[in-house]
């Protein structure tokens, strides 16, 4: 009763601005096919948490998932070290070089082949261009942004202009503080499609940031680098988008399985059936949805806490190429902007951790020679953070009926 | 090198967001004001939207079409009060915010006012409501006649995939209904709303395009209110 309490105001005010501007004609629909189990999503009185026993065991894999990463990556110094130093300390010349660049790649570290910095040039150029593409292929589909938002015909022309405008400063990397603080301003107007919508499009506030952060002579520089604190705000707010939107896709689970109903093929995902593997088959498609919600909330929550940033950013970048080139085609061709996003990160030689301080704190406990206390204080750190970040809103979800949405 | 100050930042951000609402709202006051219509005026109504009526010329004959059906006070019917001539439409230029509009159709005698007639007189006419919003009834209920509805299976596909066709409106569609109900005697469904809130509406196009959706054609709908209902239950007992 206290946690219903609780949601409530949050989601008033969540609504309210959908309350506020009513604009239904706007808004797109995922066309479901077929009838979900709806009780699948809702309390389950006798099971373990009240939740549907498939959803529990994908939360449980996610979750375990998680541990295991988090409890790696603290003692990511001690495993190097043991692996280099230890296993493959026979090895000698390219093969150690390819090794040790290999370890600080997966690591996070400074990866430094002139070829990996290249590509990170490259990447952070395309990442502050590429808007600049999905502006104009949006102002040519009478959208904004995305082709999710379609334009008015009365006001599109305006708008079609004002997104030409700002993919010239960005093309010229013309007044870039300008262009951020236009982006951050489109973004919010995108309350006018709702609170979904806005969360949504947040992956576009992440460029708006780094223009944001640029001198206003952008113009008279090349930048090709991103500074320590623009990697991190990149990290920050991408992964907390995809954080987001991973979880909207158990929230507004019916505009999920309409997607998965009109492109049968996004089901067939080899780190999806991972996540569901052991489940009922009779559930196929809400499990699916735990799924591939579960594994965007794991990649978002690892990106911006910085946690295997580069691993889990790859296999980002595998996700957004696959569905660009293979699942949606042409459609979903915006998704240049995020690819470039994500490239930009994995290639930055800038990464840091969120929880850089619980390995300091296992760190500190080593040079006191108490192992106990090392291994203690990360399991314990790696169980709690993984709990809250799965089981917190995957619980608090069943108890807000979703049906009718 | 210069860079933006926080103040610098949100004072362009602020502007950015005030042009773009402003813009919205002044191009599109269709958007903005499709509620707050219906709710500035009080008394049963039914207001269509047509995402066709750009002229007189138009009005007129949505007028027309409508003259004969019963149950609507046509003399005190409003329409919009910005729309062009005929002539000035014709004009190279001519412009409004949108090529839809609203007419709003004060109910006369809710018994005698069947929607499928609505929706058919417009279509006669080469017309089609895009939304068909009812007002001013707290408590009622939509009476569809089906013809078709020759066994229990047809009574319970109804039932059945209503909940399905309101989790398919994920756009809010259909938020008002509560129940259905199926008399296979009658061969009515009955769509039972939830409270209609002073100065809302409630799309009755939801209703209908649904039953299509599920592969039926009512040949009427009628808007059963709180004080027929009760009529019909004393009658009843």
């Amino acid at each position: 009763m206290r946690l219903r309490l609780l949601l409530l105001p949050v989601a008033v005010l969540a609504l309210l601005p959908v309350t506020v501007v009513y604009a239904h004609e706007r808004f797109i629909r995922h066309d479901l096919k077929y009838p979900l189990h709806e009780e699948y999503f809702g309390r389950h009185p006798g099971m373990f948490l009240g939740m549907q026993p498939d959803m529990l065991r994908i939360g449980t894999t996610a979750c375990i998932l998680l541990i295991v990463f988090l409890f790696i990556f603290f003692f990511r110094q001690n495993l190097d070290v043991f692996i280099e130093h230890r296993l493959l300390f026979r090895l000698r010349g390219p093969a150690q070089r390819f090794l040790h660049q290999l370890a600080n790649y997966l690591t996070d570290k400074p990866v430094t082949l002139p070829w990996f910095h290249t590509i990170g040039e490259w990447a952070v150029v395309l990442f502050l261009r590429s808007p600049a593409l999905v502006l104009m292929y949006s102002a040519t589909n009478d959208s904004l942004v995305m082709p999710s938002y379609p334009l008015e015909p009365t006001s599109a022309i305006y708008f079609k202009y004002i997104q030409v405008v700002l993919a010239i400063l960005m093309l010229t990397q013309t007044a870039l503080p300008l262009a951020g603080a236009m982006v951050v301003g489109t973004w919010i107007y995108l309350w006018r499609w709702g609170w979904l919508a806005v969360a949504d499009a947040i992956p576009v506030v992440t460029v708006g940031v780094v223009y944001l952060t640029s001198p206003w002579q952008s113009h008279r520089i090349a930048i090709t680098e991103l500074s320590e604190q623009q990697v991190k705000w990149v990290r920050l707010v991408l992964g907390f988008g995809f954080l987001a939107l991973g979880w909207l896709k158990i929230y507004n689970y019916h505009l999920t399985a309409g997607v998965a109903d009109n492109y049968p093929a996004v089901m067939d995902d080899p780190m999806i059936h991972f996540f569901a593997m052991g489940t009922n088959p009779a559930f196929r498609r809400e499990n699916w949805i735990v799924a591939f919600a579960l594994a965007e909330v794991l990649s978002g929550f690892m990106v911006m806490m910085g946690i295997f940033t580069r691993v889990w950013g790859s296999l980002m970048l595998w996700v957004f190429i696959k569905l660009m080139i293979v699942n949606f085609g042409w459609d979903e061709i915006p998704h240049i902007y995020p690819i470039a996003a994500t490239a930009a990160i994995v290639f930055s030689n800038k990464l840091r951790s969120e929880f850089s301080f619980i390995e300091k704190i296992q760190q500190k406990a080593a040079r006191e020679g108490r192992p106990f206390l090392r291994v203690a204080t990360v399991a314990f750190a790696s169980v709690i953070i993984a709990v809250l970040a799965v089981f917190t809103l995957l619980y608090a979800f069943t108890f807000i009926d979703r049906s009718h949405f | 090198m210069k860079f933006a100050s926080m103040k610098q930042i949100i004072v362009l951000t602020a502007i950015t967001c005030a042009l773009l609402f402003g813009l919205d709202y002044y191009k599109n006051p269709q958007l903005w004001h499709s509620r707050s219509v219906s709710m500035a005026r009080p008394g049963v109504r039914l207001t269509l939207w047509m995402n066709h009526l750009c002229c007189l010329g138009c009005l007129a004959d949505v007028r027309q079409a409508l003259a004969e059906v019963p149950g609507i006070d046509l003399a005190n019917a409003s329409g919009p009060k910005q729309l062009l001539t005929q002539a000035e439409a014709n004009m190279q230029g001519a412009s409004l915010p949108d090529y839809g509009n609203t007419v709003e159709l004060p109910i006369s005698d809710l018994e005698k006012l069947d929607l499928v007639a609505v929706d058919k007189a417009l279509r006669d006419k080469g017309f089609v409501a895009g939304r068909m919003e009812l007002s001013g009834v707290e408590h009622f209920r939509l009476e569809a006649l089906l013809e078709h509805l020759c066994c229990g299976m047809c009574d319970r596909s109804i039932q059945e995939r209503v909940a399905f066709l309101k989790a398919k409106g994920s756009a809010g569609q259909l938020k008002w209904l509560d129940s259905v109900s199926v008399d296979h005697q009658k061969k009515t469904v009955a769509a039972h709303a939830r409270f209609l809130e002073p100065g809302k509406t409630v799309d009755v196009v939801e209703f209908l395009s649904g039953l299509n959706y599920l592969g039926y054609e009512p040949s009427s709908l009628r808007i059963i209110s709180e004080e027929k209902m009760q009529h019909t239950t004393h009658e009843g007992e």
